[in-house]
């Protein structure tokens, strides 16, 4: 290992899912986001990490877990439906893969092994399970998020949310977390003292974070920075973000990737999406006219931008290096779904980066790496952020999705009242906590995302209304000591998610410490 | 996009609630008013802050620093947006009869411009500069084009310039 690298890179991947589980019906349709990115994302990643340590590659990442992820991942009935999900598709390929034309069968081929891996691979292992053993091995930094993704600007209080992420951590990871993803990357001055309160370590804001904070920050976003509470912070670098995203310059939009949007389900008159999808991207021709997929030239492809990546990393290392005088930070953080269900080739492009970078100048980092080797960093206070269009919180706050603060902020307020009881009987400190499970969903960043982006919006709105109004209703049993038991055990059934949770979270002051 | 229920694959149920293919569920309504004064105040960007109230007549913003005030009429229950300039402070008043019956928490709007206080212990050498320059180049605050932003809240529309259709962190 080189003693003194030009520069070192933290690649992130964000994996989030809202909590999205109806036992109320056989099949539930946004239950699919969780099994496509399963399926696309979260199992290619762990065998990707698998091969690696296996091939004795040495890789650093990090990756969030995300608290409502980490649930579902570990629920029974999901993990059923995912089965029969994975299957059901399998058969379709088998069953349907005769009706296509030969130079589809590449394809046809790639999706039968692929699914039929996955469905070995989820009967031998629990998948959250990989994720923690990948983490032993030092390799994977797994940090945590809000408790459901609660746009943390927004709440009245944001410790129930890093407060019951930190202790769903510690059930599914056994140990607690170090750093955390704040939900949509938004900061707001004074979450960093909470943040330590909570025994969190460093997080992660977006470049004008660091950049327009209360000092001129010397090294720029290429090293972390303390605030004044003693929490580290990682800025987002730009360069990296654009290579990936820029509509001129990134990856996923080459035309030997795979086309996202003809999908077989409609060329085979079924008319919904599969998931499966036998095209490439082409260039800028209309669906009708997509070639079809090639999944070696994909592949050679994605191994091709790998380098291209490993090459400009150097590249602007080795500059920032110079220019600053120290070793720079690169933190290039994503969305862990971006590889693989929307990039589906983006796996093969992090594996073959990953064994590129074996022989770099830049060796690949996380932040406990970074800190561990870290003199004093500079302290300044970030200013408020996010990673959102145009970098602040407009997107969680426009005319599509206002209307859910005023509600919002009284369930949190009727939360906080009722946090400050002892559950009297077992059946009241039962409606206590399913009440703050029930404010917690209803705090979801995804609602308000969801409703601005206009897709699947009348989920967002019903999803928002049933925690909203199942919140109200249990407050004012809790307050006429009247708790309607199969009301209760309804709820419970519903939104299953944290079993572990104290509604003492609610609590302003410290609690139990 | 269609709704979680017509959306549906074929062959399986509708929510219990739907009444039609083409029926949408939104949720049961929420109440327009839960019956007493209240009004909250949030952040949306440097020059912009959010207020939502109930049961008022007037609404007067206050910048704490200073201390200019506007005031407008207002319906029962509502929202609104107010400009407001980086870094100074504000709070809003709920009033009805002429008498103030809410007051928001205060809220600070973020820095729009790179900082610009050194520490004396953290000065930046000129390569250091040459950098910062670069880097405040690069992240205008200012709107850009979109495709060209390359943060979150584009690319979940845009990836590599490509509409998507649904969230991805939800896809």
């Amino acid at each position: 290992m080189n003693a003194d690298p030009a520069g070192y890179l933290s690649l992130v991947l964000h994996a989030h899912l809202p909590f999205v589980r109806h036992p109320e019906h056989p099949r539930f349709l946004e239950e699919d986001w969780l099994y496509e990115a399963i399926g696309e994302t979260y199992i290619p990643l762990a065998r990707m990490m698998e091969r690696l340590l296996h091939d004795g590659v040495k890789f650093r990442l990090t990756m969030t877990l995300s608290p409502p992820l980490c649930e579902m991942l570990v629920d029974p009935l999901l993990q059923s439906r995912y089965r029969r999900h994975a299957d059901e598709l399998l058969e379709t390929v088998r069953k349907d893969r005769g009706r296509l034309e030969v130079k589809y069968q590449r394809s046809m081929d790639l999706y039968e092994r692929t699914l039929s891996e996955s469905l070995e691979y989820v009967q031998r292992n629990d998948l959250l399970q990989v994720f923690r053993r990948l983490q032993e091995t030092g390799s994977l930094e797994i940090v945590t998020c809000g408790a459901t993704h609660g746009f943390l600007p927004f709440v009245l209080d944001a410790r129930p949310q890093v407060r019951t992420a930190v202790a769903n951590y510690k059930k599914h990871f056994g140990r607690p977390p170090r750093g955390i993803w704040l939900p949509e990357c938004a900061f707001a001055p004074g979450l960093d003292r909470i943040l330590v309160e909570n025994g969190i370590e460093f997080f992660y804001v977006d470049a004008h974070g660091i950049l327009n904070g209360s000092r001129v920050p010397r090294y720029g976003i290429h090293a972390p920075i303390r605030t004044p509470a003693g929490c580290a912070v990682f800025g987002r670098d730009t360069d990296t973000s654009k290579q990936v995203w820029s509509a001129k310059e990134g990856y996923p939009g080459d035309p030997a990737y795979r086309e996202f949007y003809r999908d077989l389900g409609f060329d085979l008159g079924l008319g919904r999406n599969l998931g499966i999808k036998c095209h490439r991207i082409t260039g800028e021709v209309p669906l009708h006219l997509k070639e079809p997929y090639d999944p070696e030239a994909a592949r050679a492809k994605a191994s091709e931008h790998a380098f291209h990546f490993k090459f400009n990393r150097e590249l602007q290392a080795r500059y920032l290096k110079e220019k600053l005088g120290r070793v720079p930070v690169i933190v290039a953080p994503y969305d862990a779904e971006l590889f693989g269900h929307w990039w589906f080739e983006g796996p093969l492009f992090l594996e073959a980066l990953f064994r590129a970078m074996a022989d770099s100048d830049v060796q690949l980092t996380h932040a406990p790496e970074v800190l561990a080797r870290a003199g004093a960093l500079q302290t300044l206070e970030p200013a408020a952020s996010s990673w959102g269009d145009k970098g602040y919180y407009e997107v969680w706050l426009n005319s599509t999705n206002d209307w859910i603060y005023r509600h919002q902020r009284l369930a949190e307020e009727r939360m906080a009242e009722l946090a400050a009881r002892e559950g009297g009987s077992a059946l009241e400190e039962r409606a206590l906590t399913q009440a703050a499970r029930e404010v917690l969903l209803l705090q979801s960043s995804d609602w308000a995302f969801i409703m601005d982006t206009g897709a699947v919006a009348p989920y967002a709105h019903k999803r928002f209304k049933e925690h909203t109004l199942r919140f109200t209703r249990l407050w004012e049993m809790i307050g006429k000591g009247a708790i309607d038991e199969t009301f209760l055990g309804d709820c419970e059934a519903k939104d299953s998610i944290f079993q572990e949770l104290d509604y003492r979270n609610f609590r302003s002051s410290e609690i139990g410490e | 996009m269609p709704s979680s229920s017509s959306n549906r694959p074929p062959g399986t149920p509708f929510s219990v609630d739907s009444k039609s293919p083409e029926f949408i569920d939104w949720g049961a309504a929420l109440p327009d008013s839960y019956g007493r004064p209240r009004i909250l105040a949030h952040v949306r960007d440097p020059r912009c802050y959010f207020v939502a109230w109930e049961e008022g007549e007037q609404l007067r913003a206050r910048d704490l620093g200073t201390k200019v005030s506007e005031e407008h009429g207002v319906a029962r229950s509502g929202v609104w947006y107010f400009e407001g300039v980086p870094e100074h402070e504000y709070e809003v008043e709920l009033l009805a009869g002429g008498v103030i019956v809410a007051r928001s928490g205060r809220i600070r709007l973020p820095r729009f411009d790179p900082a610009v206080v050194v520490d004396p212990d953290w000065t930046p050498t000129e390569g250091q500069e040459e950098i910062l320059r670069a880097l405040r180049g690069a992240r205008d605050p200012a709107p850009r084009e979109e495709e060209e932003r390359g943060n979150s809240g584009s690319w979940r529309r845009l990836v590599a310039g490509r509409p998507v259709s649904r969230p991805s962190r939800t896809s």
